[in-house]
């Protein structure tokens, strides 16, 4: 059994994306729904009424920016996911070309494999490495910048979805 | 003697039923999110991702409660109207 040369699940990314796309369609929906049943408290007057209305309103603005977040984190991981799986499958191809010339993949470096050779042929294999070498180093450097997207995309959201936490919760609280 | 309320209790009280249903509605979706784990294949990915989740189910936590409280004064509010209503007009729905 060789070692993967790209770790990471893509179905489990995928799965986790299309979840937090499937939950922000169903945020937004529900926004919508609460706006038009939440217009009948526009006839009540006075300050609770007002203060009803101003805490609905912060709710629905809350849960339409949470779903846009979701939306975009998940397309972020969908998109990441399909990158990861393809990166899996040069990987696999990248491994299968050094085994065929006589090299291994260990944690991204090729190495000669074990067994013996005649100086020939280790000389043969050492000269091929640097080509195998140089084919992974660019796997890994595609797959370093998707990381970095969706790390950075994450991030961002996080910051996102925080502010929306901290609004919700320094609500005044509801008029008695 | 009371205020005349300015809205109708049902109005409050069908408003409320919405915000229960949508309270509802974000505590699973913020368990569910919770519910997902993935693998990234890389630390600081990985944790990225973690935070990421943690602060949707928190958001989504946070809404849940929004909701709650609107829900409770609403129907709170439905209650003191139906009351004031009742003590304006004593002789109105009785036998």
């Amino acid at each position: 059994m060789t070692d993967p040369v790209v770790l990471g699940d893509p179905a489990g990314c995928s799965r986790l994306g299309g979840a937090m796309r499937r939950e922000a369609a169903h945020l937004t929906d529900r926004a919508a729904t609460l706006a038009r049943s939440g217009a009948g408290l526009d006839q009540w007057r006075g300050p609770a009424g007002s203060a009803a209305r101003d805490r609905v309103t912060r709710a629905l603005t809350g849960m339409a920016a949470t779903a846009r977040a979701l939306d975009r984190a998940g397309a972020a991981l969908q998109r990441y996911a399909t990158e990861l799986g393809e990166a899996h499958e040069q990987g696999r191809r990248a491994a299968d070309r050094a085994a065929r010339d006589g090299l291994r993949v260990v944690d991204g470096r090729v190495l000669e494999a074990w067994g013996p050779a005649t100086s020939e042929e280790a000389e043969r294999r050492r000269a091929l490495v640097p080509g195998h070498q140089a084919r992974l180093d660019r796997l890994s450097s595609g797959l370093g910048r998707s990381r970095a997207q969706l790390q950075r995309t994450c991030e961002e959201l996080t910051g996102v979805l925080r502010a929306q936490s901290r609004a919700l919760r320094d609500a005044p609280p509801p008029r008695p | 003697m009371a205020a005349q309320p300015s809205v109708d209790p049902a109005t409050l009280l069908a408003v409320s039923e919405r915000l229960a249903r949508a309270r509802e509605e974000a505590f699973a979706l913020s368990g569910e999110l919770l519910d997902h784990y993935v693998e990234t294949g890389d630390t600081l990915t990985q944790h990225a991702v973690d935070q990421l989740v943690e602060q949707a189910a928190d958001t989504l936590r946070a809404l849940t409660d929004s909701f709650g409280e609107s829900t409770r004064a609403l129907r709170e509010a439905a209650s003191r109207y139906t009351a004031a209503e009742r003590s304006a007009a004593p002789g109105k729905g009785a036998p």
